[in-house]
């Protein structure tokens, strides 16, 4: 349970490692974890529940990792907004949500977030990730080592340069596939 | 069979459904039978999952049983965990364990009771505590107490998180981690994780007292009506320690008749099975279990906070001893029977553990790496804790391939399986006979079922915004009347 006491960016990744395609967040936690960089806060769990608000740092960028079955390949980064919650389980809360659910109770404004958005098609108990998860999982991971070789004080701008980007990207990808 | 459970002419009778029931751990629900004049002749709560997990552990090695059966359960997977651990220690012959592995295991206890605990009182019953219990349904939620009582919602946020916390420090993961294994426990418990639990204990006593207060404040605040909401009388069962102290890892059981005399005492946990029996009956895939002495009609009793705050003689930490002597004071020494005292119960519990948890952070033993005993092998064990709905029996008979060949598991929520039916159907008749049914009213039959905490399996949890459909439906199958309220709150 050792934690960075000064993080530069705090990931939430979460899934179920049995369940196929779903593993991809938690898969990526795990390789995040090996990097030892005592910058990177890393929060994995099931599913995002209402006590991860206590887990976001003030003013510190926050990058929420999952499978996703918005883009049909690769893999997309979203910058994510509070908002809301109209899900009807505290299993499930959604990033937005999350991020609100932190402006209420912090009584502040969230840190910058991002979603990046793994490709995901079967989420199987007991199933292995499929090929187009698979591949957009070593994409995303390539992703995050090209980012976090850069220094720490410049991975949020990184993030908001390429949230616009990428996910701009996987539009054009999902629309070619369809 | 009890006053209200089956009614005579259920073909003349108006049906009342509601499901899911919101708020509870698991799915739900509850059916009413209603003559001509709205008159409440039949209510019953059904349990509509099939777990099936007896079976399907059967010819697994047993080893397997601690990490196995944690998958009954996202919201108490640490109490499963250490039910079959204490289950397995037995087959091994290693039923006293060091003290390292054995103060591992109650931290990582403590840590489940303060996280759930908190998840109960606060995200999921505080919204009717709050607002009350026929409120607007569009704030009845979490969501909503964070709005209006952000300070209340973020220190059950806090509470809720740094049991996790505690979990994952000697379990690995907050959610199926693992620790206990044949023997002992396989992960000692490094000095940084304590060094860091002990810092963020900070404010969690207070907070813990805060809730206490307001479970009592809440409760007492609407008197006579929160000691009649779904009041009984029943036997009460727990562990306590030997000497009749509150205790939740290990003990012996005790139970007590509704005017708090002595049925039993100091019995083996090995030997529940010589004292419990289970009944099956037609309309409910849960089972009712009964003391074997009273028989299937007296027989029946309630576990969990309520239960061991009526059994226990004394709490070993100062602040919750403090507020249970309040507590026993109210009930005038005598067993409290209100349902709505769980609340109450329960806090006293969550202050019980913080203290508990801060002796262990406290203790030298717990950094120790000696975490594993040995003994001779056997082909049973049984495995008591008071998990955090209540008493929970785990059971297990291993062939000479180290394969399981039966297990058996009580869990709390099927203890209290005939008091949560009482407890809706003294609520049934008391708010709803000879009225029109409306989602308000039918919400008290949700925080009667909620008081218990239940864990009808383990999979979801809604916070009130669970699309709820209710229909009154006469004994032609025609739809006479209907209510649905929509994920956003409203109500049509």
């Amino acid at each position: 349970m050792a934690r960075s006491a000064d993080p530069s960016l705090v990931v939430f990744a979460w899934g179920n490692l049995s369940r196929a395609d779903d593993g991809a967040g938690p898969e990526l936690a795990e390789r995040l974890r090996t990097l030892r960089l005592d910058e990177l806060l890393i929060i994995e769990d099931m599913q995002l529940q209402i006590e991860h608000t206590a887990d976001i740092v003030p003013d510190v960028p926050i990058l929420f990792i999952d499978a996703s079955v918005a883009i049909t390949e690769g893999f997309a980064l979203q910058r994510l907004k509070p908002r809301p919650d109209a899900s009807v389980t505290t299993h499930a809360l959604c990033p937005t949500a999350l991020l609100q659910l932190y402006e209420t109770t912090a009584r502040r404004p969230s840190p910058p977030a991002y979603q990046l958005h793994i490709a995901g098609q079967s989420f199987e108990l007991g199933e292995e990730p499929g090929e187009v998860n698979a591949s957009a999982t070593e994409a995303a991971w390539a992703y995050l080592e090209d980012l976090l070789a850069r220094p720490p004080g410049s991975w949020g701008r990184v993030l908001e340069c390429d949230s616009v980007e990428r996910l701009e990207q996987a539009r054009a990808v999902s629309a070619t596939a369809v | 069979m009890t006053y209200l459970e089956t009614a005579s002419n259920p073909e003349t009778l108006n049906r009342v459904v509601i499901e899911p029931i919101t708020r509870v751990e698991g799915h739900g629900k509850v059916t009413l039978l209603t003559d001509a004049e709205n008159i409440v002749q039949q209510a019953r709560l059904h349990i509509v999952e099939f777990r099936g997990f007896e079976r399907f552990i059967q010819g697994r090695p047993y080893w397997d049983a601690p990490v196995v059966v944690q998958r009954l359960c996202g919201i108490c997977p640490v109490s499963h965990h250490l039910a079959a651990g204490k289950a397995i220690d037995h087959i091994v012959g290693g039923s006293e364990l060091t003290p390292a592995a054995r103060k591992l295991r109650e931290l990582a206890h403590y840590g489940q009771l303060l996280q759930s605990h908190a998840l109960h009182f606060f995200m999921l019953c505080s919204p009717d505590l709050l607002f009350g219990f026929e409120s607007d349904v569009a704030q009845r939620n979490f969501f909503a107490v964070v709005d209006k009582y952000p300070d209340i919602a973020i220190k059950g946020i806090r509470l809720r998180k740094y049991g996790q916390e505690v979990i994952a420090a000697v379990l690995g993961k907050r959610v199926h981690g693992t620790g206990a294994i044949p023997g002992g426990m396989n992960k000692a418990l490094e000095a940084a994780e304590r060094d860091t639990l002990i810092t963020d204990f900070e404010h969690i006593l207070e907070w813990s007292k805060d809730a206490v207060d307001l479970a009592r404040d809440s409760f007492m605040a609407n008197m006579p009506h929160n000691d009649r909401f779904g009041s009984m009388r029943s036997n009460y069962v727990s562990l306590v320690r030997e000497d009749g102290a509150l205790e939740l890892y290990d003990g012996v059981f005790r139970a007590k008749d509704p005017d708090g005399n002595i049925i039993f005492d100091g019995v083996s946990d090995q030997e529940y099975h010589q004292h419990i029996r289970e009944e099956v009956r037609n309309w409910s895939y849960m089972k009712f279990p009964y003391l074997s002495a009273l028989g299937s009609e007296a027989g029946w009793y309630r576990v969990g906070p309520l239960a061991r705050m009526n059994n226990c003689d004394f709490i070993d930490t100062p602040l919750a001893e403090a507020e249970r002597r309040q507590y026993a004071e109210y009930g005038k020494d005598a067993p409290v029977e209100a349902s709505l005292a769980y609340h109450w119960a329960r806090m006293i519990e969550l202050l019980h553990c913080a203290e508990k948890i801060q002796q262990l952070l406290d203790d030298p033993d717990i950094l120790s790496s000696d975490l594993l005993v040995k003994g001779n092998r056997t082909s049973e064990g049984i495995g008591v804790i008071e998990a955090t709905r209540g008493t929970l029996i785990h059971h297990y008979e291993v062939d000479d391939n180290d394969l399981i060949r039966k297990a058996n598991l009580i869990v709390a929520t099927t203890h209290n399986n005939q008091a949560m039916n009482e407890a809706i159907r003294q609520v049934a008749q008391e708010k709803l006979d000879g009225e029109e049914i409306n989602e308000p009213l039918l919400n008290n039959i949700e925080v009667a079922v909620r008081a218990y905490d239940p864990c009808l399996s383990c999979a979801t949890h809604a916070v009130g915004k669970m699309p709820l459909k209710v229909e009154l439906v006469n004994h032609k199958g025609e739809l006479v009347h209907s209510l649905r309220r929509d994920s956003d709150g409203t109500v049509s």
